[in-house]
């Protein structure tokens, strides 16, 4: 009988997300470094190259890697369905995102066509290795959640980010010519950041609040519908280009007002939890649902661009994902630890708890330095001098703060694999 | 008549409440409190387990086999939930807050993606392959089979 789909094993080894998270800490530290160095550039205008590359360091950099390390581990536990093959999968998909931001992003700072398409084409391979066994993890689950279908949208919202993306670097390196740049443009990040980040960031915030918090689950027009619709609207933008203006305003401002209720929601279901502690993951989602309310808000009354793109890139994009790393890792760390000691019997010994692994006080001075890198991020928007220096050296403080979290509790994780092995 | 599903996620729901108050008589150093609530949790997990691993778990290994992988896993996470109970009355012993914490917090997430497991997997598998069972799991989940 066809059992795929049923595994429940936490399949992937723990090498898989520690080689992600890190990277994705390493990719934070460049953009902490860009930005001390260029602050002031970087704010001059989102089109110059600068802002380019730093977008695409925070994007593919950091969150691709984030969101891939944890959709390898989490679609088991989601869907009960394993990404096929998935340390080849994942040391592919890995290494080619890793190549081709790096060509990427020197192809944007150093304008060398060469590298950007060098780069696109890279990361394109990537998100399609990517595309094609997360998708096949998800035709394979014998689960019927919305949840799998939820995630399923935004997994395929990057087919089109990757398409027009690939357009837009074919325009940059003289290839072809791009007609009408900036609508081209505006899709190519909608489909990014409100199709597949917002989707696949959400769908996960809908199922992990209720868990982590014992907190009521999310209605159900929230959390089957809203996202879908949100792609659905989506595809209207993408259509509305053959059709009058009004369309495409319309359906941003719907896709805007969505992530608005959800936003709202979220803080209303954290409010409702039963269990009353506060930890760091409640404060970077804290953190990230306050920055997309305050963005829709800054985009409704047409307020600038920078300002905007602070919010929803470093302060949703960035900070979220930091909240679920904070959790997963030592779940993580202490799943693997914990089923050793089982297979060895080494019922004398006991495993540290999560707790030991990224300690609470570490974490809450990360996430302080992140909050004021934030906000003077934001301040920046406003006024790239003075601001903009110092929001780039306190987040490259903070970035540098992360990836030694993530390092300390992959070292307490492999001290006590020793010791369990020995 | 409820189906397996909805009875076991009703338990699951009830346990959840439990830890919640488990974990804040902790937080609050209210050490009787936490005594019963600790008493009372357990309680109520370990007969939550039995009834799985008793009534459920070895008829729906016979009814389908696509279950046998899953409730392999199941059965070792019951065996480390189980192990976390017993750290956790050690650290109740020694009035350890701190420590107590951290074993509530590692206690509730391998809760949880368990429960996320078999609420997404094994109780449908239940609900589809030996529905029959229902009368049975709901007498024993009440504690009056």
């Amino acid at each position: 009988m066809d059992t795929a789909g049923l595994s429940l094993d936490q399949a992937p080894p723990i090498t898989i997300p520690f080689k992600y998270f890190l990277t994705a800490a390493l990719f934070s530290i460049a953009v902490g470094l860009l930005f001390t160095l260029h602050g002031g550039d970087v704010m001059s205008s989102r089109w110059s190259p600068l802002a380019l590359g730093i977008t695409h360091l925070i994007t593919v950099g950091f969150l691709a890697q984030v969101m891939t390390g944890a959709m390898m581990q989490l679609l088991p536990v989601l869907a009960g369905s394993p990404i096929p093959k998935v340390v080849v999968v994942s040391w592919v998909v890995h290494l080619s995102l890793l190549v081709g931001t790096a060509l990427l992003v020197f192809g944007f700072l150093s304008s060398r066509e060469l590298l950007l398409i060098a780069g696109g084409i890279t990361l394109s391979a990537a998100f399609l290795i990517l595309l094609m066994s997360t998708g096949m993890a998800l035709l394979r689950s014998k689960s019927h959640r919305h949840t799998v279908r939820t995630l399923g949208f935004g997994w395929t919202a990057l087919a089109p980010t990757v398409i027009l993306g690939g357009y837009l670097v074919a325009g940059l390196a003289g290839l072809t010519q791009v007609a009408e740049m900036q609508k081209i443009v505006t899709l190519h990040l909608s489909w990014g950041l409100l199709g597949w980040t917002g989707i696949v960031l959400f769908t996960t915030i809908f199922e992990l609040v209720p868990m982590f918090y014992v907190a009521p689950g999310f209605p159900v027009l929230i959390k089957h519908w809203s996202l879908p619709s949100v792609f659905l609207l989506l595809v209207i933008l993408t259509l509305s280009n053959f059709m009058p203006g009004a369309f495409l305003k319309a359906s941003l401002v719907l896709i805007a007002m969505t992530f608005f209720v959800i936003g709202c929601y979220v803080l209303s279901i954290v409010y409702r939890r039963k269990r009353l502690i506060v930890d760091t993951t409640l404060l970077f989602i804290w953190t990230g649902v306050g920055s997309l309310l305050l963005a829709v808000v800054v985009w409704l009354s047409g307020g600038n661009d920078l300002l905007l793109g602070g919010l929803l890139l470093g302060g949703v994009c960035l900070t979220i994902p930091i909240g679920i790393i904070y959790k997963v890792i030592p779940f993580l760390c202490w799943f693997h630890l914990q089923g050793l000691l089982i297979r060895r019997e080494k019922f004398d010994h006991t495993v540290p708890s999560m707790k030991c692994f990224i300690k609470e006080k570490e974490a809450k001075r990360q996430y302080m330095l992140h909050l004021i890198a934030l906000c003077l991020l934001l301040m920046a928007s406003q006024l790239p001098n003075p601001f903009a220096m110092p929001a780039g050296a306190v987040f490259l403080f903070s970035s540098l703060y992360l990836f030694k979290n993530i390092l300390y509790a992959y070292i307490v994780f492999h001290n006590e694999r020793r010791i369990l092995n020995s | 008549m409820d189906d397996i599903s909805q009875l076991f996620i009703q338990d699951h729901r009830r346990c959840d409440e439990m830890f919640v108050a488990m974990e804040q008589a902790f937080s609050q150093g209210e050490w009787s409190r936490a005594e019963k609530t600790l008493d009372g949790f357990i309680h109520a997990m370990e007969h939550h387990f039995n009834v799985e691993e008793e009534r459920l778990f070895p008829v729906l290994e016979q009814a389908s086999c696509q279950a046998n992988g899953p409730i392999r896993v199941m059965m070792m996470e019951h065996v480390q939930m189980r192990h976390l109970f017993k750290t956790l009355c050690t650290a109740m012993q020694q009035r350890s807050k701190e420590t107590i914490l951290g074993i509530t917090d590692t206690l509730l997430v391998t809760m949880q993606q368990h429960n996320m497991k078999e609420e997404n997997i094994l109780y449908p598998l239940a609900d589809r392959f030996v529905a029959e069972l229902g009368e049975e799991i709901a007498l024993g989940i009440t504690g009056s089979g």
